[in-house]
């Protein structure tokens, strides 16, 4: 380094201390509005709740509803399965073991807080989400007028028939819940709900003349007439379900949280389907039996995830993208053989069997057997889609395994037909009393 | 002749030395010098070497003097003193931290290699506290822990920053995890402060604020664990040294977010004097000790088809149905020669070079880091380097520059809830004997390997600019200005093996692709100034004022898919289903302002005081900054003239009284939604009033010497808590908001403890040596407010519970059973009431089982040097007062029921028979005392004399062989009281499952100097 050099490196110096002298002075002027610009941060992916409160945003907010509602169908298929008879958990996942056991604790976080998308399904807040994201937007929707919104009524309908879904969920999985912080409702208080919610519905879909959500809207209004006990009422309504009618929860392979929830738990090697349900005939008239095709199943050949039980996969759901129904016309069907019996409900099984390729030949005159007959078609027909466990819970039907049979991971089954109100909403809902521990 | 006598090699030392004066111009210092460094001949010559007693390191910048000459030791200790008369001289050594000498040397001795010991009390050290520059230690009124990295790295074989703290630094619990060779500790300073928010320190890298991540990383565990931390990007090879400040009344001039104490990393600096290269290569092995020994045997009955000759048992076939069998996997596996495991291997390389002149010093180093665990799947692979100048180019300007860089990659072996050996083979039953599966629950350890890949590529690079100008003698002011950046791609990968599928199922059939990046960026800009004042002879008063502002940057963004169309296949654009993808980030970013007076009279008594005032990003929008005060006296009572107290060389009295806080996660103070697959949907109900929790401590201790600093001694009382501390409630999921808890300021935690540090050289000579440290810390903390809240449910069978310590476990406690003699069926399980019955356990509550942090925890290091040149040392750390959810336990015995007690439970005690009857949900069985001592460090040390290496032309050299993990003293049953699964996130790091314990590893070092 020449001398050159160092006086240059001086210099330097004696600059580098001008600078941090100056620092001193005008550094907190200058850095006033860029340290405010610092301080005052966005998130790419977070919207403020206000600002989608805005008539551009409705049919947005629709689709949005519909998309929480099927992914806590999805769930609460899958739940229903494994705490009823439908499916056997084959995972080595502590947390969803309750499920199978018919055990869940009111303090167990997964089934009360899990997202829908979870390995353990959650239900509780995932419906609970939809609900009040349908009940939102159809608050504002009638707030909103025609000019704001274009098809504004048909977007109503649907918001309000999909709040009466989640409302059906919610009273058939759940023993009570609650809505909005508000007091705990019992299942038939909410089922009532979900019935003022589905007349709602078809009033906005009859007004948009959607036949599609009217039948809809129809067949949930049955279903949560049957849930009351209302068989009359389920009737009418069940009646006004069109021939071949099926109204679908969409789902796709491709993305994750919209895959087929119970495909996810064949897939997963988490579930297999329950030994009562593997290998199901019907009988011919001649006295013999053919396989029941509505509940064809694949023995894997392997083991499930726990190592010990083995896998038998559903035929019903082949791919994650396989739609769940919400509602269909073979669901009316039995509801009216249900509430009528008889040679009505004789007929109706046997059309239905006949309708999926099978013999028809049910015959019996005893309205035991008849009623008998009738639930065991509803546990083929509408296999995993949601109706067995709350057809176990107001039929009072057997369970199985039976309460204190041991169960494969320790302890014994337990008698649970419905999952309790959850800790998390009991401890944090002001206007229900909280548990004491 | 050697080298450092070869008159030619000394003069071309000196040319470069008056060469290097030169480039600095100080050209008439140097002709004045020259002459008598290569033609100094005239009178006797005394010279030699100074290195440090514990670690044999040189020491540069002491002060060699023989009452008429004198010189300074350069950066490889060396010094040498000319124009000496008569036969004998006496030296006097002095330098700041280390006890001044004196030694009788002849005249004419030129190889002395003269070893001072570190001071076991340095009121003279000089500290980091947040303001410009260090300052002295006798004047900080709180407890500062200053662990020597240097000095232990150099002989202990310590791989990463987290085992360098580990055991050295009272107060301060390091929670190992995983022993995966990339996996990393938890660290919590005096026992963590927050219920809801990160009880991570800070780390401060060259006064610059680094990223603290303790657990990222692909998720090899399963249920989001992941278990590497950013921690260990340091080299601790470049580390001079660490400083830990602990509690709220240390760390109020950090402001919010160092509530939770502050780390700071002081990297190695080059010294005055010619170019000193450092070469540092450790090899080694790890390994899991007693692989048989540790593994369980586990049991099944025969049942029907087992008996069968088709079902291919060898246990089973031909037995009684009902036949109890049982086996040990690791033995089966030994026997058929394929162990379990494999021998790890440890391989790491350092080169730095350091040196300058007085007025640019230089530190440069490369390291290669290529570590192998003991599955195939694990290793780590990590280079990098630094570079350090430190430039004085005039008398009032001080510029350090600092940069670092390191990247590598890190494959974790498939664990715990991932499945993997641990958990295959942990669980193995006689029952899959006969089946592919050959005595594992599921996979072969072989499929795991072929089937599973967790890796993580990573890059890093910390780099600061501190000038630092003082213009006056009564104003300094520094500006730091730096960035830490790491970036972190984790790739989680199921091939398609269709040959496994018997296996993994799905995985194998068609696969997955989780790709995840983080890049975290960290930008700090702080200036302070400080005005120094005499307001008379004896007081001068300290003023400084300044601010900081900190902006941290945190991107994610990935994607995942499902079902390769075909074999070898890995991209995640070659998937077919289910994919999905991410991208978020969040700017964290905040502004303090600070303000500190310290008087300080006589430079023996010191009274401080400030605030500081800070605004962040996450605050809620009705709460705009928030203030922290902090008051804190030092006395250093032994500079009294009054002091007169036999054996006490120094005694320094300290109390301190400050506050700090933690800020809220971002963006959870408004109510927003976030896009789904479909649209929007609720995510966060909001707080508007949400602030920072704030920590609050009163520290009192004192610090004292004793036998002229030869034993020493520090003891810190600490008091304090957390108060509006966020408690994370749960939101009543029929608001709709239900997936994600609300942010409140309810809460407050107490907590106090004692921390104790005692440090003696009882025996010193030339010879032979002997050291010890002891250092023992408590730690208490009780939950005080929730809110209204009786107890918040912090993790599985963890809860936050008013009148309990923080994290403690809580569950049902089975107290008793009834066990039939004949059938082994249990009935009647009983538990604990929570009032001193019993109750029958399908109604009972959940009851306090212990705390999950350890309430004493401490360590005894020692060594003894012998023979001049061997030197042996120890470190054994121990933790008490706390419990750990035996996982493995719980799996093998409530879960899959493998256990003898599940088969002969006459044997067994009735409350833990029936506990196992119970299942997973009784886990009090299972939540065992976990009280242990580790002998964690073992080193012999060989420093060659200068007679055997001169000829090589070595300047110093030194072999160690050592030792790592080698023995615990434990009660508890598991596997290793130190193993935490989910990278230590679940259990408050104290459930081991199907985790690899910590390894034992065995290290050569070998030390050069140029």
């Amino acid at each position: 380094m020449t001398m050159t050099n160092i006086r240059r490196w001086r210099r330097g110096t004696r600059t580098v201390a001008g600078w941090l002298s100056a620092i001193v002075i005008a550094g907190p002027i200058i850095g006033c509005n860029s340290i405010s610009d610092a301080l005052n941060v966005t998130a790419p992916d977070k919207i403020d709740s206000k600002m989608l409160q805005s008539p551009a945003f409705a049919t947005l907010l629709v689709n949005s509803t519909v998309g929480d509602f099927e992914c806590g169908y999805g769930a609460f298929v899958a739940v229903g399965g494994l705490m009823s008879d439908e499916l056997l958990d084959a995972s080595i996942t502590a947390s969803r073991w309750p499920y199978d056991q018919r055990n869940v604790q009111t303090s167990d976080g997964a089934y009360s807080t899990n997202a829908c998308d979870n390995f353990t399904p959650g239900v509780y807040t995932p419906i609970s989400t939809a609900r009040f994201t349908a009940d939102t937007v159809a608050s504002l929707l009638k707030v909103w007028t025609d000019k704001d919104v274009a098809n504004r009524t048909d977007l109503l309908a649907k918001a309000l028939i999909y709040s009466g879904y989640d409302r059906i969920i919610l009273g058939e999985l759940f023993c009570s819940a609650a809505i909005n912080r508000g007091p705990e409702l019992t299942s038939v208080q909410i089922f009532a709900q979900a019935e003022d919610k589905f007349t709602q519905g078809l009033a906005a879909a009859q007004s948009a003349n959607d036949a599609q959500l009217t039948a809809l809207a129809y067949m949930g209004r049955a279903r949560a007439r049957l849930d009351q006990g209302n068989l009359t009422g389920a009737d009418a309504d069940a009646k006004q379900v069109p021939v071949g009618f099926i109204y679908n929860a969409t789902a796709d392979v491709s993305n994750g949280v919209r895959t087929n929830r119970v495909y996810s738990q064949f897939n997963s090697h988490a579930a297999s389907v329950d030994p009562q349900f593997r290998g199901l005939t019907v009988p011919t008239a001649s006295g013999g039996t053919v396989p029941d095709t509505r509940i064809a199943d694949s023995a894997m050949g392997i083991n499930g995830a726990d190592n010990h039980t083995p896998l038998v996969v559903s035929n019903k759901y082949r791919t994650g993208s396989s739609p769940i129904p919400i509602g269909s016309y073979q669901e009316a069907q039995l509801i009216i053989a249900e509430a009528e019996g008889g040679q009505v409900a004789v007929n109706i099984i046997n059309n239905l069997r006949v309708a999926a390729g099978l013999p028809g030949a049910f015959q019996s005159t005893d309205a035991t057997v008849i009623k008998n007959q009738v639930i065991a078609e509803r546990s083929r027909q509408l296999y995993l889609q949601g109706t067995r466990l709350y057809d176990i819970r107001r039929q009072n039907l057997p369970l199985n395994p039976p309460a204190g049979a041991a169960y494969l991971h320790g302890g014994t089954y337990g008698t649970e037909v419905c999952l309790p109100l959850p800790d998390v909403e009991r401890n944090s809902n002001p206007n229900i009393k909280p548990t004491g521990s | 002749m050697g080298l450092f006598f070869d008159s030619q090699a000394v003069a071309s030392r000196a040319t470069r030395f008056a060469a290097g004066w030169a480039m600095r111009g100080s050209i008439a210092f140097c002709a004045l010098l020259a002459p008598q460094l290569i033609f100094g001949q005239a009178g006797g010559t005394v010279a030699g070497t100074v290195v440090s007693e514990r670690a044999s390191v040189p020491i540069s910048g002491v002060q060699v003097t023989t009452g008429t000459h004198g010189a300074s030791t350069d950066v490889s200790g060396r010094f040498r003193i000319n124009g000496l008369s008569g036969d004998t001289v006496t030296l006097t050594l002095r330098r700041l931290g280390f006890a001044p000498m004196t030694r009788h040397v002849r005249v004419g001795a030129t190889n002395l290699e003269l070893r001072m010991s570190e001071r076991a009390v340095e009121l003279n050290n000089m500290v980091v506290t947040g303001t410009p520059g260090a300052v002295s230690k006798r004047s900080v009124g709180v407890s500062v822990t200053q662990i020597q990295a240097a000095d232990i790295v150099k002989t202990q074989p310590v791989q990463d920053v987290q085992g360098l703290i580990n055991g050295r630094a009272p107060g301060v619990t390091v929670l190992e995890n995983s022993g995966e060779v990339g996996a990393g500790a938890t660290v919590r300073i005096r026992g963590g402060s927050s219920l809801s928010l990160s009880n991570d320190p800070l780390i401060y890298v060259d006064g610059v604020r680094v990223d603290n991540a303790q657990g990222t990383g692909p998720a090899n565990q399963s249920f989001g664990a992941s278990t590497t931390s950013r921690w260990n990007d340091i080299n601790p090879n470049d580390i001079q040294s660490i400083e830990i400040v602990r509690g709220a009344a240390a760390t109020a001039l950090y402001g919010t977010d160092a509530v939770n104490g502050v780390i700071q990393i002081i990297t190695k600096r080059g010294a005055q004097g010619a170019p000193r290269w450092d070469f540092s290569s450790k090899q080694g092995k790890a390994f899991f000790p007693d692989v048989i020994g540790n593994f369980p045997t586990n049991y099944a009955s025969c049942t029907s088809a087992l008996v069968q000759s088709s079902s291919g048992n060898p246990l089973c076939t031909g037995k009684p149905v009902g036949t109890i069998v049982s086996q040990n996997i690791a033995q089966f596996r030994a026997d058929s020669g394929k162990p379990l495991f494999r021998d790890g291997r440890i391989n790491e390389n350092t080169l730095a070079v350091s040196g300058g002149s007085q007025s640019v010093q230089y530190y440069l180093s490369g390291q290669t880091h290529s570590d192998q665990g003991v599955e195939p799947t694990n290793s780590q692979i990590q280079y990098g380097g630094r570079g350090n100048v430190h430039m004085t180019p005039s008398s009032t300007i001080d510029i350090s520059a600092s940069g670092g860089y390191v990247r590598g990659t890190t494959k974790l072996g498939c664990e715990a809830g991932c499945g993997g050996v641990m958990f295959s083979g942990f669980y193995s039953t006689p029952a899959t004997l006969g089946t592919p599966s050959a005595g594992f629950d599921s996979g072969l350890p072989e499929a795991y390997y072929a089937e599973y890949g967790f890796d993580q590529l990573f890059n890093r690079f910390t780099g600061s600019v501190q000038i630092t100008h003082t213009p006056a003698k009564w104003f300094t002011q520094q500006l730091t200005v730096g960035t830490d950046y790491a970036h972190e791609q984790n790739d989680a990968l199921a091939t398609v093996h269709h040959d496994l599928s018997y296996f993994f199922g799905t995985d194998a059939d068609s696969g997955y692709k989780f790709v995840d990046f983080r890049d975290n960026t960290i930008t700090t800009t702080a200036y302070h100034a400080t005005f120094k004042a005499a307001i008379s002879s004896s007081l001068t008063s300290s003023t400084t004022v300044g601010g900081d502002m900190y902006l941290r940057n945190s991107r994610y963004a990935g994607g995942s898919g499902f079902d390769f169309p075909a074999p070898g296949l890995s991209a995640l654009s070659s998937t077919t289903a289910g994919k999905s993808s991410y991208e978020y980030s969040r700017d964290n970013n905040s502004l303090g302002l600070l303000g500190q007076e310290e008087l300080a009279w006589k430079d023996r008594f010191f009274l401080s005081g400030g605030i500081r005032s800070d605004q962040n990003s996450s605050f809620g929008k009705n709460f705009k900054n928030v203030v922290y005060p902090h008051v804190s006296a030092s006395w250093v009572l032994s500079d009294e003239p009054f002091f007169k107290v036999p054996f006490v060389s120094a005694l320094k009295l300290r109390a301190a009284y400050g506050q700090s806080g933690e800020a809220p996660p971002l963006f959870v103070s408004i109510q927003s939604y976030t896009t789904t697959a479909t649209g929007v949907s609720p995510s966060t109900i909001g707080n508007p009033n949400l602030q920072p929790e704030r920590g609050y401590e009163t520290e009192l201790g004192f610090d004292a010497g004793f036998l002229h600093d030869r034993a020493g001694m520090e003891l810190t009382y600490y008091n304090g808590g957390t108060k509006n501390e966020i408690l994370q409630i749960p939101v009543a999921p029929s608001t709709g908001f239900g997936l994600n808890s609300q942010y409140i300021n309810a809460g407050r935690i107490l907590r106090h403890g004692l921390e104790l540090s005692l440090r003696a050289t009882p025996i010193q000579t030339q010879t032979a040596s002997w050291d010890i440290t002891w250092n023992v810390a408590t730690n208490d903390t009780k939950v005080n407010n929730l809110g209204g809240n009786q107890f918040l449910q912090a993790s599985t069978y963890i809860q936050n519970r008013l009148g309990y310590p923080l994290f403690s476990w809580f569950a049902r406690n089975v107290v008793s059973s009834t066990v039939d003699p004949t059938t082994g069926k249990v009935t009647n399980v009983m538990c604990a009431d929570g009032k001193g019955g019993t109750v029958g356990c399908s109604s009972a509550p959940n009851v306090y089982l212990g705390r999950t942090l350890p309430k004493v925890e401490g360590s005894v290091s020692t060594g003894v040097r012998f023979l001049t040149n061997f030197r042996i040392a120890g470190l054994l750390d121990y933790k008490t007062g706390f419990k750990k959810l035996n996982g493995d336990e719980r799996v093998r015995c409530q879960i899959f029921g493998l256990c003898r007690a599940n088969f002969y439970p006459a044997e067994f005690p009735t409350a833990l028979v029936g506990a196992y009857a119970l299942g997973s949900g009784a886990p009090s069985a299972v939540i065992e005392d976990a009280d242990f001592a580790k002998l964690r460090e073992l080193s012999l040390t060989w420093t060659l004399p200068q007679s055997l290496i001169r000829d090589l032309h070595v300047g110093g050299a030194s072999l160690t062989v050592a030792g790592r993990n080698l023995h615990t003293w434990t009660k508890y049953p598991g596997l290793d009281p130190e193993g935490s699964f989910q990278g230590g996130t679940r259990g408050a790091a104290q459930w081991e499952q199907a985790v690899l314990p910590q390894l034992r590893q065995y290290v050569t070092t070998l030390n050069l100097t140029f």
